[in-house]
């Protein structure tokens, strides 16, 4: 085996690529903590073989979820315990009236739309995310497979609104930063979803973090500032907007 | 983004993840040639990198390294065991007979794998080869210099050359090591 640092040297590639046996991977550790110039060289060469390794595959689907189910003190989803739900007026779909200063808003019968929004669960500004919110909505964030939307302002750059939808159809707003209306009018959150922009509910008058479901491809989503209640179709300007990618 | 992760924040794991675990399951199934096998050591190298975000040392090279060396030493452990070195065998009978270790079959990625594969070429061919065995085939450097009849000081010697060249050569192409 070697003992000097001439032949330590000679290992230093080899050991790099894990090409040693243990008692010479022992026997180079030991070098290197002695050696700050043997630790560069062979991050040197580790570095080349992450070249070599660069496959540009994929991971396998659902690789990521075992993950995070491991991970200490992860949640699911906690949909029970998002804070009070909105109530809507009814379980029906609610579409985006088209009009000349707003963007395109179809308003087919609401028989022939996609079922899609269910409810929003809104936390007001009275009430700061609770830790189990943090969490869904942390991972949510994390999840690579989620859809991740900025929504913003085309007149006000400061408006910004982070929105994501994981896999599962679980939404999560951040719109710290819409200003608070009047209690008389809420914000209210709509999306896109196989080319039918409807309703996804209802946010309050001074939303701060909202969750929201949805079954379908979710292609835009918008805020719309309304009277208090929501409507049905909408024909008020955009306050923000963002596609999800 | 590791401060991040050593603060268990699980998007900056996410993050993580989304860049490389590609490429670190790439590694794994391509040296072990087992998917099931290769999912575990994603799951380990990830899970290793939440729970010890220490260990990983910005100052000694890139994330991406640190991940993919650490996915090779483990795929290149579970090889060496005993029942996986007869699934090795196995496969290593079948790539002889298909194509041998030819890296460049290998290399996926579009906007790199152009500049790897003539940084390769113009490594001489012994120390391509032994490389390739070793580091791809999982061998150690005595198994290297056996398979291709080689003095083992010759094989050393070949590989550790062979990096360094290789690094000069994929620095010159401009490729910008350690920044994965």
């Amino acid at each position: 085996m070697a003992t000097n640092p001439f032949e330590m040297d000679d290992l230093l590639g080899v050991y790099a690529l894990d090409a040693v046996d243990d008692d010479e991977r022992r026997a180079v550790e030991e070098y290197l903590a002695t050696s700050p110039r043997a630790r560069a060289e062979v991050q040197q060469h580790r570095e080349v073989a992450t070249m070599l390794a660069w496959s540009g595959m994929d991971a396998p689907d659902g690789l990521w979820d075992k993950i995070a189910g491991s991970l200490e003190g992860s949640e699911s989803a906690p949909e029970s315990v998002l804070g009070r739900v909105l109530p809507m007026r009814s379980s029906r779909r609610r579409s985006w009236g088209r009009t000349a200063g707003s963007w395109a808003l179809a308003t087919a019968a609401a028989a022939l739309i996609a079922f899609v929004a269910v409810r929003v669960a809104s936390n007001n500004s009275d009430a700061s995310m609770s830790a189990p919110i943090e969490r869904a909505v942390a991972a949510a964030f994390a999840n690579p497979k989620s859809v991740q939307a900025q929504m913003t302002s085309v007149n006000e750059s400061s408006l910004k609104v982070r929105a994501v939808v994981d896999p599962e159809g679980n939404g999560y707003l951040l719109a710290d930063s819409l200003p608070r209306l009047d209690p008389s009018r809420t914000y209210q959150l709509w999306g896109q979803i196989d080319g039918e922009l409807i309703s996804l509910g209802i946010l309050g008058s001074d939303p701060k973090t909202a969750g929201f479901s949805v079954h379908g491809k979710v292609t835009l989503l918008a805020i719309t500032d309304e009277a208090g209640g929501g409507v049905i179709s909408s024909t008020q300007p955009v306050v923000v907007k963002g596609v999800p990618s | 983004m590791v401060v991040a992760i050593g603060r268990y924040n699980q998007s900056a794991l996410g993050e993580a993840y989304r860049r490389h675990a590609g490429a670190v399951f790439g590694l794994a199934k391509r040296l072990l040639g087992d998917h099931a096998q290769a999912e575990e050591i994603v799951q380990e190298v990830f899970l290793r990198l939440w729970n010890e975000p220490d260990r990983f040392d910005p100052d000694r090279g890139s994330l991406r390294s640190f991940l993919l060396s650490h996915s090779h030493g483990r795929a290149v452990d579970s090889l060496r065991s005993n029942t996986a070195r007869r699934r090795r065998e196995d496969r290593e009978a079948h790539l002889t007979a298909d194509a041998g270790y030819d890296v460049d079959r290998e290399v996926w990625d579009l906007t790199l794998a152009s500049q790897v594969r003539d940084a390769l070429a113009d490594l001489q061919e012994g120390e391509r080869v032994a490389i390739e065995l070793a580091y791809f085939g999982g061998l150690t450097y005595r198994e290297v210099a056996q398979q291709l009849g080689e003095a083992e000081g010759t094989v050393k010697s070949r590989i550790r050359v062979g990096l360094k060249r290789l690094r000069t050569n994929l620095q010159a192409s401009g490729v910008t090591l350690g920044d994965q």
